[in-house]
């Protein structure tokens, strides 16, 4: 268990890293964004040893990295983009994208549908999660002038 | 008339964060403020990922317009954020109008001078990190991680071209497929499944599909139509690579 826990909490730090390296993030962010995603990730691995649901687990991790990477944002005073998206990077089942195609290819046609279609509503999840996340914790933007009355 | 050099900076300022990976909304937000900061009125801007649309009236009551091609590249967001800090500044009147170009244009090629190795070392970091994740070894880290690291290099070692997509993802998935199912055949160490999954990770293009389902809650529907359009067909091609290569080493790995 604890063993499990560091090795999930290390590899989702390294592999955030290395991908936010791969998008070119600042420095100054990259190692406040691989935390804050080892962090999900580490919430993600957990919850379903809890007895949650794999879905929920997703929408909880990603509502943690996002908010927690909207303050991040703001207290570093850099744009939110950076801190969410490599925050969830070790989430994201990229992976299973490819696992469905790959099936697909092989003419398992059940098989690819239905990794796609859990593969999308995980992806769903994390829409959904990032999208609370930056709502109830992201920088309130004014209302924009359709036309400036001056 | 006066030289269009506003024209310019806005389309400029749109065009980097578009180009290097920032959201659409970001993009219309920030020419916007930029505009109210320069002092034109009835500004209008239209974004997607292929073009961005500005239109604002200058102080003669003039319409001014301009129509910007954009050819999505990597992502950078290292320049998003540098075009933000300069839209900041500028809206707190800390850059003057003469600085504001310069700056603008010394954003749009922030960290062009890259290591050779930067990209081939972050590969094989993320690979580390991803296959760990997945279950695997020290055998798996090394073998997917050098797979991984390869790959960004291909289009430069095949064609001689820095860059090329389609290339990078059918090659790149052939070689992190073959390379993991060989070394575990020959030598018999390690989870294929853990070592190939762990070095596709840089090519799978699940953050795209996110940004995309983000897009399109946030209603910039062309946007997120195209990014998941393009994020399905770059998983069939690594699929398509992969699937050469197991087929190669016959069977399942």
């Amino acid at each position: 268990m604890v063993i499990g826990f560091v090795r999930a909490a290390l590899s989702a730090f390294v592999g955030a890293l290395g991908f936010g390296a791969l998008m070119h993030a600042p420095m100054k962010a990259l190692t406040v964004s691989s935390a804050i995603g080892s962090l999900g990730y580490v919430i993600y691995w957990l919850c379903p040893q809890l007895g949650m649901q794999e879905a929920v687990a997703m929408f909880l991790a990603a509502f943690v990295a996002s908010a927690a990477g909207q303050i991040a944002a703001r207290k570093m005073r850099m744009i939110s983009t950076i801190f969410t998206t490599v925050a969830i990077l070790p989430l994201v089942p990229g992976i299973g994208l490819y696992r469905s195609m790959w099936a697909l290819g092989q003419g398992e046609t059940r098989l690819g549908a239905s990794i796609a279609v859990e593969t999308m509503a995980l992806i769903l999840m994390i829409a959904l999660g990032v999208a609370l996340g930056s709502t109830l914790f992201g920088i309130r933007r004014r209302p924009r002038r359709k036309a400036d009355s001056d | 008339m006066e030289a269009p050099w506003r024209m310019n900076a806005l389309a400029l300022a749109g065009r980097i964060i578009v180009e290097n990976g920032g959201e659409i909304y970001r993009a219309e937000d920030t020419v916007v403020r930029m505009a109210q900061a320069l002092g034109l009125s009835e500004t209008d801007v239209f974004c997607i990922p292929s073009g961005l649309f500005i239109s604002f009236t200058d102080e003669q009551g003039e319409r001014q317009t301009s129509v910007n091609r954009i050819f999505t590249r990597g992502t950078h967001l290292a320049r998003v954020d540098a075009v933000n800090q300069i839209s900041r500044r500028m809206c707190g009147g800390e850059l003057t109008d003469k600085q504001l170009l310069f700056e603008l244009q010394k954003a749009a090629l922030l960290g062009n001078k890259q290591s050779f190795w930067a990209v081939p070392f972050s590969s094989f970091l993320t690979t580390a990190g991803f296959t760990v994740m997945l279950g695997g070894g020290w055998w798996d880290v090394l073998v997917g991680g050098l797979c991984a690291a390869v790959t960004p290099l291909l289009p430069w070692l095949i064609v001689r071209k820095k860059e090329d997509t389609v290339l990078m993802m059918l090659v790149g998935s052939f070689l992190c497929t073959l390379l993991p199912l060989l070394f575990n055949q020959y030598t018999g160490l390690g989870f294929p499944d853990a070592m190939i999954a762990g070095a596709l990770m840089p090519l799978v293009p699940g953050l795209s599909m996110t940004n995309a389902v983000q897009d399109v809650m946030r209603g910039d529907m062309v946007s997120g139509i195209s990014h998941g359009a393009r994020a399905l067909l770059s998983a069939a091609l690594i699929a398509g690579g992969a699937l050469m290569a197991t087929h190669l080493m016959g069977g399942m790995p």
